[in-house]
């Protein structure tokens, strides 16, 4: 399947290069072979679904991934859980774009289309090769097949790993499609501006996806490893922020392109940058070039990744040198206080920051190379250069739409500023005021190991970053709803003078409507607003470790945790019925009673997993209670049966519930972006079906995800980690010492 | 669009409707009576059927007589350069107009920028008059032919248009 996957992605390749010279009916024949080239694609991930479902070992990668006891979802999920068939999920996702893109093509584009069809298919027959000569799903089992499968790793059994891969891979390969079109439009010289409005949906759906699937990383690493945070730096998890950095600093170029003809060169290198770094953390989470504990294992694929980076960097470079000529700007940035001045410094900062955190994620190699020693730069490295960086960002994001393009008169500058402003003072005061009773002062105290001015400076920019960001955060916040008032305001004075007033709701729909692409930007805004938020809390988080026996209490981020009793499963009376059926497993809870205001709040169970299968692998559940203002999050430590005394980890994570906030809104701005601008009425019935089923997609994918950040409490319950107290079962859980059931005794 | 060229392209599409529309039934009567294994069966059958019908398609697309069908002649009419171009224009003055209302462009700017994109529009529209009229006749005729070919009893009527 995979050889005809190659042949017929080469045949479609020549017949799309020979579509050059024009003639129809051969672009017509490259089209068809795309779209065949797809369909067997297709018919490969069918079939090793098919393989995992029915059990068939005889399949290496379905032995190694699944077992016998595996529900349908993981076994599902196993598609990609290795790295030969995350090959084939990535070559599947790029089929999928591919006649997509080929579709949407039609009557668009003709210049163009041909090359982007070749280059589509170069990339499809690049993971081919990989895939038949280095990592092949469907290599089957030299020995004869084997009774029972290995199984998917249990870290990996878990609700966030079935949604974040596909996440992720979705905004990962979506970035070939502009990339496409750039090599197309580089080769044609068709360097105006159409091209690159039109890819811009492409790149935002990209983002989108690149985003949810950043953040459901941190939703997984947050409830699955246990550690208390979100975000280690870790060097797969930069891999994948990586691109969207680049696209990021892309979507808003673009804009400066389509107003002024500017920045067409740097326009075209984002392009390829980007689609670049996906290719660069692909090869970095599977050749096993730096150790992390998302990489797939060690292989020789590496090689295979290299060929193909250097084709790209090449191809790309002869052709942006080829063409500089047909690249130079039209116009120059005329005042520093513009919008485009402002694109231009957020885009640097961008590109900045993805140079740094590339820089510390290969530094270990680099450093192996360079001195013989492997020099590993820690989340505390990261930390202290990075939040500058993303400081200046997160300003800009709030200033760029109070600036004017070309220039900003002192009018119109006073007019934009004083309400934003007005509302900056106001949060900086109240939070210098405030912030120490609420538990997160305006100040931190930092201490860094650099020495001189420059530690000092570092020091003290940390120690304030906390105050700073609140006051940036209410900054920006003030500036999108001025942004919506004023939009607002002037479409109801232009609504009465036409003689038909609107009220505000209808206003604001018909506002957002008309204007997808600024407002949906605007609510982007307001969700990496939320989200920073979500960061900062970081800086006010507490960690304890105490050793409890039953009946003993501890104090953390406003609740009273109370150890109730330890409990084994399989077991213990008190386990539930599917605790008690599962035997793969040996599962020790501390069961804890969580109380605020002296009212029974909830029930954790913070559990130690140990399977049978993976040489006695052991999983750590997290006893999680989400609050706005704070998650109380709780990690058993190690236990032995029969052992009453318990070491736990309490942490006070506050505001963190809020990133998971931001990313919704985050993705509700993007969808309103998306949304298709034709009208149902002028579409046929084909196309009326496909939009409504493209729509109906779209929204389904959104409500998964956003369905799934709610159900985490569901999910945790099934892992038995976290009960929730519901009013009807408050009653029967009586305090320690059989006082009144909600009151905890003194 | 002419009422027989939409006739055409809507019974196309009528088609594709009813091939699509019959797969799903298909496939939920399979997984309705049969299981998840066999759907997945019967997908990659119907794939792999799809995968050689395309590439087949594609092969002997090259090699037939160049009548262009409805489906390709729609798609040769994909907008120009020029038309593309003309969209980009209206959708920069929509913009700037927008603005303007927002207050984030000077009443200077403005007028130069508006200047500037009234000056294209004008020049793109004059392009287009001269580069589609030619086109227009012959496609006028084309139709005529097409459809007293089609129907011998019916004039032509596009020359008298």
């Amino acid at each position: 399947m995979l050889y005809a996957v190659l042949v017929a992605a080469a045949y479609s390749f020549t017949q799309a290069v020979a579509a050059i010279g024009g003639q129809h009916r051969v672009l017509t024949s490259a089209r068809l072979g795309a779209y065949g080239t797809c369909a067997l694609i297709a018919v490969a991930i069918v079939v090793l679904t098919y393989a995992f479902v029915t059990h068939d070992f005889r399949v290496r990668y379905v032995s190694h991934y699944s077992d016998r006891s595996m529900s349908t979802d993981y076994l599902i999920a196993a598609l990609w859980g290795g790295q030969d068939g995350s090959l084939l999920w990535w070559s599947t996702l790029l089929a999928i774009y591919t006649a997509a893109c080929v579709t949407w093509m039609r009557g668009r584009f003709r210049q163009l289309e041909p090359i982007v069809i070749a280059t589509l298919m170069v990339t499809i027959s690049f993971f081919a090769v990989l895939m038949l000569f280095a990592a092949n799903p469907f290599q089957t089992n030299l020995a004869e097949a084997v009774q029972d499968g290995e199984g998917l790793n249990p870290a990996l059994q878990n609700y966030w790993m079935i949604v974040h891969p596909p996440a992720l891979y979705i905004g990962f390969v979506g970035c070939s499609i502009p990339f496409a079109f750039a090599v197309a439009a580089l080769i044609t010289g068709r360097l105006d501006n159409d091209w690159v409005i039109g890819v811009r949906k492409w790149m935002l759906f990209a983002w989108l996806f690149l985003s949810i699937g950043n953040v459901l990383g941190m939703v997984w690493a947050y409830e699955e490893l246990g550690w208390g945070g979100f975000w280690a730096w870790d060097p797969v998890e930069n891999a994948a922020a990586l691109p969207w950095f680049t696209a990021t600093a892309y979507l808003h170029s673009t804009m400066i392109q389509e107003r002024r003809n500017m920045l067409k060169v740097w326009n075209v290198i984002l392009i390829c940058v980007t689609f670049f770094l996906t290719i660069f953390g692909t090869f970095l989470t599977r050749s096993g070039l730096i150790s992390s504990v998302h990489s797939f294992a060690q292989s020789n694929i590496g090689v295979f990744f290299v060929w193909f980076m250097g084709l790209i960097v090449a191809l790309s470079l002869a052709l942006i040198v080829w063409r500089l000529p047909l690249l130079r700007a039209e116009s120059q940035v005329e005042a520093l206080l513009s919008r485009e001045s402002a694109f231009v410094i957020n885009n640097w900062s961008l590109v900045g920051i993805m140079v740094f955190v590339a820089g510390g994620t290969i530094f270990p190699k680099l450093s192996e190379w360079l001195y013989n020693e492997t020099i590993t730069v820690g989340p505390p490295f990261f930390n202290r250069w990075a939040a500058p960086i993303g400081l200046l960002i997160f300003l800009l994001m709030g200033l760029a739409p109070l600036l004017g393009w070309r220039k900003t008169s002192p009018k119109a500058l006073r007019r934009a500023f004083v309400f934003p402003l007005a509302v900056s003072v106001a949060v900086a005061t109240i939070h210098l005021l405030l912030g120490k009773r609420w538990g997160m002062p305006a100040f931190v105290a930092h201490d860094s190991t650099i020495h001189g001015l420059t530690g000092a400076a570092i020091n003290g920019f940390m120690t304030a970053a906390p105050w700073v960001t609140i006051t940036l955060v209410g900054f920006n916040t003030a500036v999108i709803v001025q942004e919506f008032f004023f939009g607002i305001r002037s479409r109801q004075s232009s609504a009465r003078q036409k003689g038909e007033p609107e009220n505000l709701i209808a206003s604001l729909v018909r506002l957002v409507a008309k204007n997808r692409r600024r407002y949906g930007g605007y609510i982007v805004h307001l969700g990496i607003t939320a989200m920073f938020l979500g960061f900062v809390g970081t800086a006010w988080s507490t960690t304890e470790e105490v050793s409890v026996v039953p009946g003993q209490s501890v104090n953390a981020a406003g609740y009273r945790v109370t150890y109730v009793a330890p409990r084994e499963c399989p077991g213990s009376p008190k386990c539930s019925e599917a605790e008690q059926a599962d035997t793969t497993k040996r599962m020790a809870f501390a069961d804890l009673d969580v109380y605020r205001d002296g009212v029974l709040v909830a029930r954790l169970s913070p559990a130690k997993f140990s399977y049978q299968r993976g040489q006695g692998q052991t999983t750590t559940e997290v006893g999680l209670l989400r609050g706005l203002l704070a998650d109380l999050y709780i990690v058993l430590g190690p236990t032995e049966p029969g052992q009453q005394r318990a070491l736990l980890q309490v942490h006070g994570n506050p505001l963190v519930s809020w990133i998971w906030v931001g990313v919704l809104v985050l993705m509700f701005g993007a969808a309103i972006s998306l949304w298709p601008e034709v009208s149902l009425g002028r579409l046929g019935v084909w196309s009326a079906v496909r939009t409504s089923a493209a729509v109906a997609a779209s929204a389904a994918m959104a409500i998964i995800l956003a369905s799934s950040l709610s159900v985490t409490g569901a999910a945790l319950h099934r892992s038995g980690s976290t009960v929730r107290l519901t009013p009807s079962n408050q009653m029967p859980l009586a305090s320690p010492g059989g006082g009144d059931s909600r009151q905890v005794e003194p | 669009m002419s009422g027989p060229t939409t006739a055409m392209a809507l019974a196309i599409e009528h088609k594709r409707l009813a091939l699509v529309s019959a797969f799903i039934l298909l496939s939920i009567a399979v997984l309705v009576g049969w299981c998840f294994a066999t759907w997945l069966l019967l997908l990659a059958f119907c794939l792999l059927l799809l995968a050689v019908g395309l590439l087949w398609a594609s092969v002997t697309t090259v090699g037939q007589a160049e009548e262009v069908s409805i489906e390709e002649a729609l798609d040769l009419a994909a907008p120009t350069r020029d038309e593309e171009r003309k969209i980009a224009v209206l959708r920069g003055i929509k913009d700037l107009e927008y603005e303007r209302g927002l207050g984030k462009v000077s009443e200077q700017d403005y007028q130069q920028l508006m200047r500037r994109y009234r000056q294209e529009a004008k020049g793109l529209l004059q392009r287009l008059d001269t580069s589609e009229a030619s086109v227009r006749q012959k496609a006028i005729d084309l139709v005529d032919q097409r459809l007293a070919k089609v129907t011998p009893d019916s004039a032509p009527k596009g020359s008298n248009a």
